[in-house]
């Protein structure tokens, strides 16, 4: 299993205009049909949807363990609530995950380490009981020789 | 029907540091008279000095080369300098052992501050006797290359121990 940290370099490793290009598209439809005078890359956007671009990007500065998926860009966040949890949307990146994941493959070493021992082990026993059988049939053969020329 | 699953799969030393091998020679480490088997555990103090590695075969004119390394350095959780290569000696004749050989990075004892290392022992077959040149550094080994540029083929045995730090901070909790 990947280690954690490697599932986030590959999150953060996104070129970031890669990202706003994909924002830019996203936005694109809303261009057609485009006044001949003015491509605008930037049309000017509703109130709501100027607050939602504002509030991600912004979000994307402040907390370093949030990270824009390469694939269609989340939902926008649902407006503060009292109802909302303390730890924000994806819920892959919060510490607690973090936490979880790495007490999780702690646990799986841990338990192939057991494991391990005990199929050694195993082998150790059954190779050690051939040795002595075959150790035993030796023995009783020097004895017959022994007792047949004494 | 008891499970028989091979213990260096298990413990994920093939996977980690090796492919799968077929073990053609017999391979055996014994620190202070006691001998390492797969997935045992040993303390730092007792690996303090390099073991004893006893090889097999037949024919005093193979040679082989014995790596051991620490595939969980610094910490298996986030093993950033794996494998740490703590010993490499080559030019060990078969039915000898590693003292026949030519120490080519000397032996380090295992130190681990964090978690639980697994100590590899591997051994290969030279093509014969051949030069072999020290890495620059022991942190970010890897086996498979160094194996794959001096022509040493699969293993022929491998073995390993596992050791934590003795007390104190970064151990487990006992």
């Amino acid at each position: 299993m990947r280690p954690m940290d490697d599932v986030w370099n590959d999150i953060s490793s996104l070129p970031s205009p890669a990202t706003t290009t994909h924002f830019q598209n996203f936005f694109a439809p809303a261009l057609r049909p485009p006044s001949p005078a003015t491509i605008s890359f930037h049309p000017p956007p509703s109130p709501t949807t100027m607050l939602t671009l504002l509030t991600t990007t912004h979000s994307d500065h402040q907390d370093p363990n949030k990270r824009l998926k390469p694939n269609p860009p989340p939902p926008p966040p649902p407006p503060p609530s009292i109802f909302t949890a303390p730890t924000a949307s994806p819920p892959e990146y919060t510490e607690k995950f973090r936490r979880l994941m790495k007490n999780r493959e702690s646990a799986a070493r841990s338990r192939a380490r057991k494991q391990a021992r005990a199929d050694e082990l195993e082998h150790e026993v059954m190779r050690l009981a051939k040795e002595n059988a075959k150790l035993k049939r030796l023995q009783k053969e020097v004895k017959i020789i022994i007792f047949y020329y004494f | 029907m008891p499970r028989e699953r091979d213990p260096l799969v298990v413990g994920r030393v093939i996977g980690d540091v090796l492919d799968s091998f077929t073990r053609s020679m017999n391979l055996t480490v014994s620190y202070n008279d006691r001998e390492v088997s797969n997935g045992c555990e040993l303390k730092p103090s007792q690996v303090v000095n390099q073991p004893r590695v006893d090889i097999g075969g037949d024919d005093l004119r193979a040679f082989h080369t014995l790596v051991l390394v620490d595939p969980d350095a610094p910490s298996p959780s986030d093993p950033n300098l794996r494998e740490y290569l703590h010993w490499l000696v080559t030019d060990i004749p078969a039915t000898t052992g590693a003292r026949f050989g030519q120490e080519v990075v000397c032996y380090e004892s295992p130190r681990p501050s964090m978690g639980i290392h697994r100590m590899v022992f591997v051994l290969f077959r030279q093509l014969g006797r051949q030069t072999v040149y020290a890495p620059g550094w022991r942190q970010n080994f890897n086996t498979k290359d160094f194996a794959e540029l001096y022509n040493l083929g699969s293993p022929v045995a491998a073995v390993y121990f596992n050791c934590q730090r003795e007390s104190g901070f970064g151990g487990r909790r006992r």
